[in-house]
């Protein structure tokens, strides 16, 4: 595992050198700029000394990774829930323990945070690290509502602190490979975005006593959470801009409502949303914790072929074709069944395309979502490690805050729709 | 039951006519492949096709054959 993941790392920061060779791609990715080679070459020796806000399950996710990174030191802990601080401190017994975050931002060996708190906490306490001057890695979604969103992004432009979201996507080697492929042409004008991220389970964790749980299952209340739009479609919108070269969407259309899991939750256990771009493109969301028959999903879809993020695979539109003999029975079947009197072949159904597709980057890691933590291979680990490269040079990736910003707020509208069950409208905010 | 012989003129005609069905079903795959524009190397791949097309082929020359013999006895009584 630990192999594994160096590795993936390995492979990852060999592909920014080849990257970093051509100026379109570098336009698109300009958040690498800030971990290329001469920056690690400069970074070398050196290790960011971080402080983990919030120890729970993506805490220790996060510093399982840092463990393994040699730019890494974890020299601080903080939770208020003293099971999960107890559990971060056996991973890390060398790290200091704090109660409250706010006396962790007083300790003078702590470079950078990274926080991986309920939703609702993002905002104060990355707004509070950033005024500390601490550069600051949060956890996504950014903000629970648009006014902290907005908050949050001024403090963070009128400071000089690195801030950077847990968008891992951006940092992920096949959804790099795929948006050169999609800006490159290689499946000609962008018609449509798909995705989809469905479960079945009851997203609930387990509760010590009921006091605990708003808690620990604060994902299920809207005074913590926004529920799927925040955890789960915040990953995929930002495909969307991403894909459309950073035009973000006009209006959102949503529903959504809670069908199985009546369990006293307050966010939705279904949601769907469609959001569409000025030129008249869609891109959907739906997700259902009640079936997970088709996992997660991603898809670009071109007017010439497929791009299929999460499998890393790229199908052509003019694809598969069957053999001779094969078309040509075929046409004599239809032939047999157009010259039917009961139904002409309209009735026909229209079969999924039988392209295999081609597999645009080697030794991919396909996860089915089932997880709420992580996964390895998800592109966590680099954008953990880019994080310490920031914290150690102080250079601030280029538009890595601009994307996670109209990811969330793609999220939280998308999230309002539902709820209004209307179209609304998105403001064409222009971040300066 | 009696012994049933199968002569060597029956047979020679029984080889010929399934070689002429085999070789029909060829080209019809070639064809297919120049109409159809698809790779020749599809004559060796798609050599099931072929292969029982020509067993179709086969069939429905016999079964003419086999109603022309019928007509024929019935005819002759």
């Amino acid at each position: 595992m630990n192999e594994e993941n160096n590795m993936t790392r390995k492979d990852f920061l060999a592909s920014l050198g080849s990257i970093a060779l051509g100026g379109t791609s570098l336009s698109l990715f300009p958040w690498l700029t800030a971990c290329s080679p001469e920056k690690q070459k400069q970074s070398a020796g050196e290790k960011a000394r971080l402080g983990i806000i919030g120890t729970g399950s993506r805490g220790r996710f996060h510093m399982a990774n840092l463990l393994l990174d040699p730019s890494a030191q974890i020299v601080a802990l903080c939770d208020d829930y003293l099971p999960h601080l107890d559990e971060a401190s056996a991973l890390c017994p060398e790290a200091k323990r704090y109660t409250d975050y706010r006396k962790l931002l007083e300790d003078k060996e702590v470079d950078g945070v990274i926080i991986c708190t309920p939703l609702s906490m993002h905002a104060r306490m990355t707004i509070d690290a950033l005024a500390a001057g601490k550069h600051t890695f949060c956890e996504k979604a950014m903000a629970h509502s648009t006014e902290e969103l907005d908050a949050m992004y001024r403090a963070w432009k009128e400071g000089n602190r690195v801030l950077m979201v847990g968008q891992q996507r951006l940092y992920d080697p096949k959804y790099i490979k795929a948006m050169e492929l999609v800006h490159g042409g290689a499946i000609g004008q962008v018609v449509g975005i798909r995705n989809y991220w469905y479960r079945n389970n009851d997203w609930r964790r387990e509760v010590p006593s009921p006091q605990e749980e708003r808690r620990i299952n604060w994902r299920l209340y809207n005074a913590t959470s926004r529920g799927l739009m925040t955890e789960l479609a915040c990953h995929q919108l930002q495909n969307g801009s991403w894909a459309m070269g950073g035009i973000q969407p006009q209006f959102v259309t949503g529903t959504g409502s809670i069908m199985y899991w009546k369990d006293g939750r307050e966010v939705f256990d279904n949601v769907a949303a469609i959001y569409q771009y000025p030129n008249g493109v869609h891109m959907t969301f739906e997700s259902i914790i009640s079936n997970k028959h088709f996992g997660m999903g991603e898809q670009i879809l071109g007017s010439e072929g497929t791009i299929d993020l999460v499998r890393g695979v790229m199908y052509s539109e003019a694809g598969y074709r069957r053999s001779g003999i094969r078309q040509l029975l075929g046409q004599i079947e239809q032939g047999i069944l157009s010259n039917s009197a009961f139904a002409g072949t309209s009735w026909a159904t229209e079969e999924a395309s039988q392209d295999k597709g081609i597999r645009f980057v080697d030794n991919v890691t396909v996860n089915d979502g089932a997880s709420s933590v992580g996964a390895s291979g998800d592109g966590s680990a680099e954008l953990i490690h880019a994080f310490c490269l920031s914290v150690i040079t102080g250079v601030q990736p280029e538009k890595i805050v601009e994307e996670a910003y109209w990811s969330t707020l793609l999220a939280l509208l998308g999230d309002q729709a539902t709820r209004e069950g209307g179209r609304i409208e998105i403001p064409q905010i222009i971040l300066a | 039951m009696k012994d049933t012989l199968i002569t060597a003129q029956r047979k020679r005609t029984e080889l010929i006519t399934a070689g002429v069905c085999f070789l029909l079903a060829v080209l019809l795959n070639i064809g297919s492949i120049a109409y159809y524009k698809t790779p020749f190397y599809e004559v060796f791949t798609q050599i099931g096709y072929t292969l029982v097309i020509a067993a179709a082929f086969y069939v429905f020359w016999t079964a003419c054959r086999l109603l022309v013999w019928c007509c024929r006895k019935a005819l002759k009584k």
